[in-house]
């Protein structure tokens, strides 16, 4: 482990000293779950590895080492950065966006892609993929906004053009889970993306529902869903299809936007890429719904997924 | 604090979990008014959800309760009396 872990690793251990609870110990993990790269968990399990066994630290990140989709160290890293609270970039020191499919990541209700981010992260090869996380702490389905990039859904999006080159880049794909699925979708659209991906997100019925309890406008938002942009991205909607809820979600949003929908078979659980993940086909899943490869979005070859 | 706040703090907490079905106005209006008993396998509480109302729980009421707990207990009304006794 590097003298530039130490620090992090120190952090770590004064905040963990002042928890008093397992309730606030788990507050700390939750929140770095949501935002630590794959290097950083493995840094900590390294640096936690001679803890007591019983130890809340240890047994926490052991137990997330455990499910890293691939747990391999790559020759260069993810690392993270951005000064906004709600936009984190993932991004790493080798080659140039051109060659590169950025991922817009629209976090759901618990702030994260469904998974912690690293279990997201370590299965894109950073040489050909960088990713942002984008988290709605108002929990108003992106609706009001993110301090700093915008202070409602339309300012976000001029926001993140500003401060993300999204032309660029070889591809951009809008990727939304739960409660930022619809975003996604909205979002392929507004910024003309290659693609708008949504796991589980809620339907637009919940969206005006929400537009409308906050004394806005729908309009805006409907005149959004019935453009038709040339070129028009690629979107999917996938929900797990023995949930209820999520697949009226889908076919809510499907029957008003040209969409492919996405059934999970023998998937009853929201959370689809937990699904996946405990199955070990993560890589798999995200292949296929992005299209391409996680691990060399060039190559031809696709991974085969086992449902 | 008496049990119809109790139940207020509890049900807030759930939504500060993202339980679905804590947004949904019937439910609330039978476990507020009706103080129905909600078992949680009717409820989608992952493992994230379950550290999440805890967490919430401790910081409203300052009562700890634990992931492990919220499983063994099994219902709203479990719960509930669980922290109301901590809180006596």
């Amino acid at each position: 482990m590097t003298a530039d872990f130490d620090r992090p690793v120190d952090l770590y251990r004064r905040r963990i000293a002042r928890c008093r609870t397992e309730n606030q110990v788990n507050q700390v993990h939750i929140a770095l779950e949501n935002y630590l790269v794959p290097a950083e968990l493995r840094g900590l399990g390294l640096a936690l590895r001679n803890d007591p066994p019983e130890s809340l630290g240890r047994q926490w990140v052991e137990s997330r080492l455990v499910s890293l989709p691939l747990n391999k160290p790559r020759p260069v890293e993810f690392e993270r950065s951005g000064n906004l609270r709600g936009l984190t970039r993932y991004s790493a020191d080798i080659g140039s966006p051109e060659q590169k499919t950025l991922i817009v990541g629209f976090a759901g209700f618990a702030h994260r892609l469904m998974l912690p981010t690293a279990f997201v992260l370590d299965c894109l090869n950073p040489a050909w993929y960088d990713l942002i996380v984008l988290r709605d702490f108002a929990k108003r389905l992106y609706v009001q906004g993110i301090p700093g990039l915008g202070d409602s859904f339309f300012d976000v999006l001029s926001g993140l053009s500003t401060c993300v080159d999204l032309p660029s880049y070889r591809n951009v794909v809008a990727f939304g889970t739960s409660g930022g699925g619809h975003a996604a979708v909205l979002a392929a659209i507004a910024l003309r993306l290659d693609k708008g991906i949504s796991i589980g997100g809620a339907g637009f019925e919940q969206l005006e529902a929400t537009v409308r309890s906050l004394g806005l406008d729908v309009g805006p938002f409907r005149a959004l869903v019935s453009a038709r942009p040339d070129p028009y991205p690629d979107l999917l909607l996938v929900y797990a299809g023995d949930h209820a809820r999520d697949e009226a979600g889908a076919r809510s949003i499907g029957k008003l936007v040209p969409a492919r929908l996405m059934k999970v078979r023998d998937c009853g659980k929201h959370g689809v890429l937990g699904h996946y993940s405990a199955r070990r086909q993560l890589p798999e899943f995200l292949s296929l719904i992005l299209g391409q490869d996680v691990e060399n979005p060039t190559s031809p070859a696709r991974r085969p997924l086992s449902r | 604090m008496d049990r119809a706040q109790l139940r207020i703090a509890l049900f807030d907490a759930l939504q500060a979990a993202n339980v679905p079905e804590a947004f949904d106005e019937d439910l609330r209006r039978s476990f507020l008014d009706e103080g129905k008993d909600v078992d949680l396998s009717q409820l989608e509480m992952d493992s994230l959800a379950r550290m999440e109302f805890c967490i919430a729980v401790e910081l409203s009421l300052g009562v700890t309760l634990l992931p492990r707990q919220v499983q063994e207990l099994g219902s709203t009304g479990a719960i509930e009396r669980f922290v109301a006794e901590k809180l006596a």
